[in-house]
């Protein structure tokens, strides 16, 4: 390209102008360096310490934008055991990340693997903070970068940025043709309802429960889930109102029985045992709460 | 532009300087249009729906102790579809969709159909609680309360529902609740008879 000779020469580099960034930047460089070295763990890692640094790495299923190292849903306690379990039985990271990966898919890690299309995550973000150095530079100094070197660095984003395009569109069909057609309709058709989160604690909808039994008193499954639900939720005295009214009606109702039973008023509450007797007396001998009943009541099969 | 055209002053340092605007222009417009691209195709996606995992493929194993004190594992059911069921307590729509499941069970196990449950995150005394407040279990429930088999089936959440065909292979999986429409679009083409 032809320099034009009556433009004004370009102002000079000088180190009077730069010396104190170039200062600047090498202290900068220098902290950076420290914290990287201080934050080093001293001596081989533990198990425990590989646990919690594998669970950092991992995206927790259930929450939005948590490691599984971060979210005390039951689903990455879950996880966290997973993890433990399989050090100790002698899995490298390596193998334990691609177990995960194996089930959840690369979008279980939080970071994205280094080669393939992932490459572009890490190599775009370098690239505009080069561009934004010269830019700066640039802006500064006066300094024009030589043509040749402008229209390389404009060739490399062009190509990275027609890579990027081409990436969200791969990723884009991808993830429209899990809706479309064959047995994945499912998911389209579920969308409305997402599974529910997995809470801290038994969060569960009493309210809803509630006003249910109060717009139709004689429904029997309906108090009788509000009974469940209180009992699990820690409102045992739901639970014994609730049974109370089913058994009003019903005095054999075998559901009610142990649900009262399982919600006692107090330690060796006689009502509790009495119902829980009763509910042996009565259940079909299938009923899935007659273990539970025979080892409350010390009873045997 | 030719030579006879009338110049406004100073005509070459601007024209450089133009030329040397359009690689910058250039990265710009294609920046931009990479990010709309690739910001388009995720935010029309829901942050709470996984890309599907097993479909078409083995279904991973499947064995343990169940509720009952007997025990289940998935491969000594090949030539039977299976129904997987992954659920807890504390989980509402599990309550909702239990009393489709059991029913379904019920009809269909005389055309070949198995249910099981996975009994994930939860306590054995609560997930009795839940059974016997749907009047009893209708099908088997595998003890995972470790949460080990949700890890290794890559569930999200609960409840989770796998169809297993009789070669072993998950054919469907809803996320959330089961409809009847999906029992009828995805489970019946399954039997025979």
């Amino acid at each position: 390209m032809d320099q034009p000779t009556a433009a004004p020469p370009p102002r000079r580099l000088s180190t009077g102008r730069l010396g104190w960034p170039v200062a600047l930047l090498v202290f900068a460089l220098l902290a950076v360096a420290g914290v990287i070295q201080a934050a080093q763990p001293a001596g081989p890692p533990t198990q425990a310490d590989q646990a919690a640094a594998l669970a950092a790495e991992l995206r927790c299923p259930t929450c939005q934008g948590l490691s599984v190292a971060d979210s005390s849903s039951p689903l990455a306690r879950s996880m966290r055991t997973v993890i433990t379990e399989q050090l100790a039985a002698g899995h490298d990271p390596a193998e334990i990340r691609a177990y995960f990966v194996d089930r959840y898919g690369a979008w279980v890690l939080l970071e994205p693997p280094a080669h393939g299309l992932g490459w572009l995550v890490w190599i775009v973000p370098l690239l505009a903070l080069l561009v934004g150095v010269a830019a700066m530079v640039s802006a500064i100094t006066g300094w024009r970068p030589p043509d040749a070197l402008r229209w390389g660095a404009f060739g490399i984003i062009s190509v990275a940025a027609v890579a990027v395009v081409l990436a969200g569109q791969h990723a884009g069909t991808a993830t429209a043709g899990t809706g479309t057609g064959g047995p994945s309709t499912a998911a389209a058709d579920t969308q409305s309802s997402p599974a529910a989160v997995a809470p801290d604690a038994p969060a569960v909808d009493l309210s809803a429960l509630q006003a249910a039994v109060a717009r139709h008193p004689a429904d029997t499954p309906a108090r009788l889930a509000l009974a469940a639900v209180a009992l699990e939720a820690g409102r045992p005295d739901i639970t014994r109102t609730q049974a109370a009214a089913v058994l009003a009606r019903d005095p054999a109702n075998p559901d009610a029985l142990l649900l009262r039973g399982l919600a006692p008023e107090r330690a060796g509450d006689p009502v509790a045992v009495a119902a829980l007797r009763r509910f042996l007396a009565v259940a079909p001998p299938n009923h899935p709460g007659r273990p539970l009943a025979q080892s409350l009541t010390g009873s045997t099969p | 532009m030719t030579a006879t055209e009338p110049r406004p002053a100073g005509p070459a340092p601007e024209r450089a300087r133009n030329r040397r605007r359009w690689p910058l222009l250039g990265l710009v417009v294609a920046l931009v249009a990479g990010a709309v691209t690739v910001l388009g195709a995720g935010i029309g996606r829901d942050p709470t729906q996984l890309p599907p995992r097993f479909l078409g493929e083995p279904a991973p194993a499947l064995s343990g102790r169940t509720l009952d004190g007997g025990t289940f594992t998935l491969a000594e059911h090949r030539g039977t579809v299976v129904l997987v069921n992954v659920w807890a307590s504390w989980c509402v729509p599990c309550r909702r969709e239990h009393p489709l499941l059991a029913e379904v069970a019920r009809e269909l196990s005389s055309r070949g159909l198995l249910v099981v449950g996975v009994n994930t995150q939860d306590a054995p005394a609560a997930a009795a609680a839940f059974l016997a407040a749907m009047g009893g279990a209708a099908y088997p429930s595998l003890d995972d309360s470790a949460g080990r088999i949700a890890v290794q089936w890559g569930t999200s959440g609960v409840p989770e529902t796998f169809l297993v065909d009789q070669r072993g292979t998950v054919r469907a999986k809803v996320t959330g609740e089961v409809t009847a429409q999906w029992i009828s679009q995805q489970l019946l083409p399954l039997l025979g008879g």
